[in-house]
C-alpha cells in the first residue's frame, strides 16, 4: 500500500531546522518543539516571520518543563487590572532581541481572541500582555509558548512600577539639565564675547545673575543624585566619582554666583550645567544597560523558581514520558528509564523498574511512571548540589574603571588640599586656581565613555543572543586564560543523534521509511527522536502500542508484528535489564529489518569553535560521563587526553575549578546541574542554551542560542571592549594630569578649563561611539 | 536694557514650553522603551486589536 509514500513530507532542506535555523542533519526540524512552533506559526498565517528573520532563531523547547503558570495562585500576584474587563501581566521571554521575534510576539493577539494586546520591550526582553479577564494564565503563557518562546513571569507589578518611575525621573532630570545647559550657553556666549571685546561690570552682573537663575534647577534639582552619592561616599569613607562631581558642581556654581555678584566676568554656569547633563546621561545609559542585564538574570532566576512543581514528600505522582521529576523518590509502578545527564553527566539512560530511585531534575524518558516522592526542594540531591553552589565563592575582582576612578578622585583632592595648604602658608588662598583644578578634572571619560562603551557592547551581545549578567562581565571575560568544558550537553548534544542505519536488505529502506517515522512519532521517548527527523511523516501510527522501556509495536498489512525498539525486545528475546538504547532495531515477525545506531553526537560546530576558543588558552574537559566517550570527544576537539577528566561528580568538579582558579583565570562552560558549582566557582561561568535551570542561575553568561561559536565571538569582543575601556581611562588620566599641571603652573585659567571640559567629554564619547566591539565579527 | 528683559523672558517662556512637552512625553510612556518602536515602524500592518468587543 502506498500510505507511506503519501505521508512522507518533502525533505528538501539545506540541513538546517526550518524553524530555528540550527543544524538539523536528519530532517527538516532539529526537535519536535521546533516542529510544533512552525506548525503554529504557519497555522496563523504568519509565515512572514521566516522571511523577516535574519540569522538563526531560538530553538523551541522539546522537553516539557514544570510550568510555573500551572499553579494559578503562584503567579496571580503578577497580574494587574488593565480595564473593566481586562487584566494585564508582564512576561519575560527568553532573549527576544531581533525584529522578527518582536513582530511575531506582537501578532499573537491576532490568533488568540483571549489576548487583547501584546507590547514587547526588546531592550528588557519583556512583553506586556493584556488579556480578557478570566483567562487562565497557563493559556495566556501558552499562546506565546506555542510559537516556541520560553515564558516566565515578569516583575512584580509593584516593583515594575517603581522601576519605571525611577527611570522616568532620571530621564526628566537629564532632559531638564540638557535644556538648562543649552539655555545657559546661549547667554554665556555674550559673556565670552565680553571677555574678548570688553564689557561693563553692570552687564556682566545682569547676565551673570540671569545665568545663575537659569542654571539653578540643574544645581538644585538635577544634580541631587550626585549629592546623595557624595554623602554616601563620605559616610563610607571611600573616594567615589560622585564626591568629585558634587564638589565641582557646587564650587563652580557658587564661585560663579559670587563673581557675577561682584561683576567679575568669570562665571562657570555653562560648564556646570553641561557637566551635570553629560554625567546624568552617562548614568542613564548605565542604568538602562543594567536593566537589560538584570532582566536576563531574572529570567534565569525565574527559571529556577519554576522547578519544584508543588509536590510534597509522601505524594504519589504520575509522570508522563518527557516530564521532569519534581522530587527524589522511588518508582511505585511502571517500567522505563530516565535521563539523569543533567545531574550526573552520564548520557546513557538509567533503566527503571518498581523500587528504583529517581532524582529530581532527571527526565522520565518513556513513561508513564508512578513515583512516590520522598523529598522535594532543598532535601533532594539537586537541592544539596544547589546549596553547595550558593556557598561556592566568586573571587573578588575590583573593576579597572573603579580603581582608576578612585585614583583620579584622590589625586584631585590631594592637589586641592596642597593648594589650600600652600595658600594658608602664604596667607592668600588662590580660589581661581582651585576652581580651575576642579573644573579641568571633570571625570567625563570615566563617567560617560565607559558606560557608553559597555552599553553598546551589551546591546550588540544581546542581538547575538548572548546574555551577560553583570555590566562588568566583559572585563572578567577578557582576562580568561583557561577554558574548562563540560562534555554532555555542552560539547555534545543532549538529544541523541542517528549515527548509522544498517538495512538487512538495502532496498527495503524506501518501503519502510514511512512506517519507522510514524512509529517514532507515536512515542515521546528521547531515543526515538532522531528517527523522527530522519524519517519525517505527517502523523503518528494510530495502531502503535508502546511497551515502556522497550519500544513500539504495530501490525502491518500482512498481519505481522512490527517492532521498533531495543534489540533484545524487538528480536523477541526477553527484555533484559541491561539492554540499552544506543541501538534501535526494526523487526518484522522477530526478524531484523534494520538497525539504527545512536550516539549523542558531538555538536557540529564544536571542533572548530573549541579550536578558536583555545587559541592562546589552555583547555580542559571535565565530565561526569565515563572515560570512553570523554576521550573520544577530547580527541575530536583537540584537547590532550591528560586534560580530559571523566567520572567527576559535582563536588569534584567544583573543587577542581576552585583549585585551578588559584593559579589561572578560568572560564567554565556547562549546562548541567552537576556543573552548577563549577560555574559559580569559575571567574566566568557560561551556561549554554537548553541547560538545566539550576546551572543557568549560577552562570555569568548565558548563550541563548544553541551555538558554541557565540563563545568565540564573546571572547574576541571582550578583548576589544577591554581595549576601549583602557583607552578611555588612559585619556582620562592623561587629560587630568596634564590639565591639573597646566593649571598649577598658571597656564590655564578657570574660564578656559570650563570651555575645555565639555570638549573633552564630546571627544571621548565620540571615540567610544565609533568603535563597535562585535562589528568586525561575521 | 529692556532688550535683555525681553530676551530672558522669551527664553524662560520657551524653556517652560519645552519642559511641559518633556514631562508630557515621559508621562505618556514614550521614553520607556527606546528600541522596539523603531522596529515597529518598519512593520507593514499594525497588530489588529479586537476593538469590537468590550
Amino acid at each position: 500500500m502506498g500510505r507511506e509514500a503519501e505521508l512522507t513530507e518533502s525533505t528538501a532542506t539545506d540541513g538546517t531546522c526550518l524553524h530555528c535555523g540550527l543544524p538539523s542533519p536528519h530532517g527538516p526540524y532539529c526537535c519536535p518543539g521546533c516542529e510544533a512552533a512552525r506548525a503554529a506559526i504557519l497555522g496563523m498565517g504568519l509565515e512572514e516571520y521566516y522571511t523577516r528573520r535574519v540569522g538563526a532563531g531560538v530553538a523551541a523547547f522539546a522537553i516539557p518543563e514544570r510550568d510555573p503558570f500551572a499553579t494559578e495562585a503562584a503567579v496571580r500576584r503578577f497580574v494587574r487590572t488593565a480595564g473593566p474587563d481586562a487584566d494585564a501581566i508582564e512576561f519575560l521571554l527568553e532573549g527576544v532581541t531581533c525584529s522578527a521575534c518582536a513582530w511575531l510576539v506582537e501578532r499573537v493577539p491576532l490568533a488568540d481572541p483571549r489576548i487583547l494586546r501584546a507590547d514587547l520591550d526588546m531592550g528588557r526582553s519583556t512583553v506586556d500582555v493584556m488579556f480578557r479577564r478570566g483567562t487562565r494564565l497557563e493559556d495566556v503563557a501558552g499562546a506565546f509558548r506555542r510559537m516556541g518562546f520560553r515564558v516566565r513571569p515578569g516583575d512584580d507589578p509593584e516593583i515594575a512600577r517603581s522601576r519605571r518611575a525611577e527611570v522616568r525621573l532620571w530621564v526628566l532630570r537629564t532632559g531638564v539639565a540638557l535644556a538648562c545647559a543649552a539655555a545657559s550657553m546661549h547667554v554665556a556666549i555674550g559673556l565670552y564675547a565680553g571677555l574678548l571685546e570688553g564689557i561693563s561690570r553692570g552687564i556682566v552682573r545682569e547676565l551673570g545673575l540671569a545665568l545663575a537663575v537659569v542654571t539653578a534647577p540643574v544645581v538644585l534639582w538635577c544634580a541631587i543624585p550626585f549629592y546623595r552619592g557624595a554623602l554616601q561616599s563620605i559616610r563610607a569613607r571611600r573616594a567615589t566619582l560622585d564626591l568629585l562631581v558634587a564638589a565641582s558642581i557646587l564650587v563652580g556654581y557658587f564661585t560663579g554666583v559670587w563673581n557675577a555678584w561682584r561683576g567679575v566676568n568669570e562665571t562657570y554656569f555653562d560648564a556646570v550645567s553641561m557637566l551635570t547633563a553629560f554625567l546624568l546621561a552617562g548614568r542613564l545609559v548605565t542604568r538602562l544597560a543594567e536593566d537589560r542585564v538584570r532582566s536576563g538574570g531574572e529570567f534565569l532566576a525565574r527559571e529556577l523558581a519554576g522547578e519544584g512543581g508543588g509536590a510534597r514528600p509522601g505524594d504519589v505522582v504520575d509522570f508522563a514520558a518527557g516530564e521532569v521529576f519534581s522530587g527524589d523518590g522511588f518508582v511505585r509502578d511502571g517500567r522505563g528509564s530516565m535521563n539523569a545527564a543533567w545531574l550526573t553527566g552520564e548520557e546513557e539512560p538509567v533503566p527503571l523498574a518498581a523500587g528504583d530511585k529517581v532524582w529530581a531534575g532527571a527526565v522520565n524518558l518513556d513513561g508513564p511512571l508512578v513515583v512516590e516522592i520522598e523529598s522535594t526542594g532543598r532535601d533532594t540531591r539537586m537541592g544539596r548540589i544547589l546549596s553547595m553552589v550558593s556557598s561556592a565563592s566568586k573571587g573578588g575582582l575590583q573593576k579597572l574603571s573603579e580603581r582608576i576612578e578612585q585614583a583620579i578622585v584622590l589625586g584631585v583632592f590631594a592637589v586641592v588640599a596642597v593648594l589650600l595648604a600652600w595658600g594658608a602658608v602664604l596667607g592668600h588662598v588662590d580660589g581661581r586656581r582651585i576652581v580651575a583644578v576642579l573644573l579641568v578634572a571633570c571625570p567625563c571619560a570615566v563617567g560617560l565613555a565607559v558606560p557608553a562603551v559597555l552599553g553598546i557592547a551589551h546591546r550588540q551581545a544581546a542581538k547575538r543572543r548572548i546574555l551577560l549578567k553583570g555590566v562588568d562581565a566583559f572585563e572578567r571575560i577578557a582576562q580568561i586564560d583557561t577554558v574548562v568544558f563540560d562534555k554532555t550537553g555542552t560539547l555534545t548534544r543532549a538529544i541523541p543523534r542517528l549515527l548509522e542505519e544498517i538495512w538487512t536488505e538495502p532496498r527495503d529502506r524506501d518501503l519502510w521509511c514511512g512506517r519507522v517515522g510514524a512509529l517514532a512519532l507515536a512515542s515521546a521517548h528521547l531515543a526515538l527522536r532522531p528517527l523522527r527527523g530522519a524519517f519525517p511523516v505527517f502523523g503518528p501510527d494510530p495502531d502503535a502500542r508502546e511497551t515502556p522501556g522497550c519500544g513500539l509495536e504495530t501490525t502491518d498489512s500482512g498481519g505481522k508484528t512490527v517492532r521498533l525498539g531495543r534489540r533484545d525486545w524487538a528480536l523477541g528475546t526477553e527484555a533484559s535489564e541491561e539492554g540499552t538504547w544506543s541501538e534501535i532495531v526494526l523487526s518484522r515477525d522477530a526478524v531484523e529489518v534494520a538497525s539504527f545506531r545512536l550516539g549523542s553526537g558531538l555538536r557540529e560546530e564544536a571542533p572548530a569553535a573549541v579550536a578558536a576558543i583555545l587559541r592562546g588558552r589552555e583547555g580542559w574537559i571535565l565530565s561526569g560521563d565515563r572515560a570512553g566517550p570523554v576521550a573520544s570527544v577530547a580527541k575530536a576537539c583537540g584537547i590532550p587526553p591528560e586534560r580530559a577528566l571523566s567520572r567527576r561528580d559535582p563536588e569534584e568538579k567544583l573543587r577542581f575549578v576552585e583549585a585551578l582558579s588559584r593559579a589561572r583565570k578560568v572560564l567554565f562552560v556547562g549546562d548541567g546541574i552537576n556543573d552548577a558549582g563549577a560555574l559559580r566557582a569559575a571567574q566566568v561561568g557560561v551556561g549554554v542554551q537548553g541547560g538545566a535551570a539550576a546551572a543557568l542561575a549560577s552562570c555569568d553568561v548565558y548563550l541563548a542560542r544553541d551555538d558554541l561559536g557565540l563563545l568565540v565571538d564573546l571572547l574576541e569582543a571582550s578583548k576589544a571592549v577591554r581595549g576601549q575601556i583602557v583607552l578611555a581611562l588612559t585619556w582620562a588620566v592623561v587629560w587630568n594630569v596634564l590639565g591639573v599641571a597646566l593649571v598649577i603652573l598658571g597656564y590655564l585659567g578657570p574660564v578656559v578649563c570650563a570651555v575645555l571640559m565639555p570638549m573633552s567629554s564630546i571627544a571621548v564619547v565620540a571615540f567610544a561611539l565609533t568603535r563597535h566591539p562585535f562589528r568586525s565579527l561575521p | 536694557m529692556s532688550v535683555f528683559a525681553i530676551l530672558i523672558a522669551g527664553g524662560v517662556f520657551l524653556f517652560l514650553i519645552f519642559l511641559a512637552l518633556l514631562v508630557w512625553s515621559i508621562r505618556s510612556g514614550q521614553l520607556d522603551d527606546l528600541e522596539t518602536p523603531a522596529e515597529r515602524a518598519l512593520w507593514d500592518d499594525p497588530p489588529g486589536k479586537p476593538d469590537d468587543k468590550s
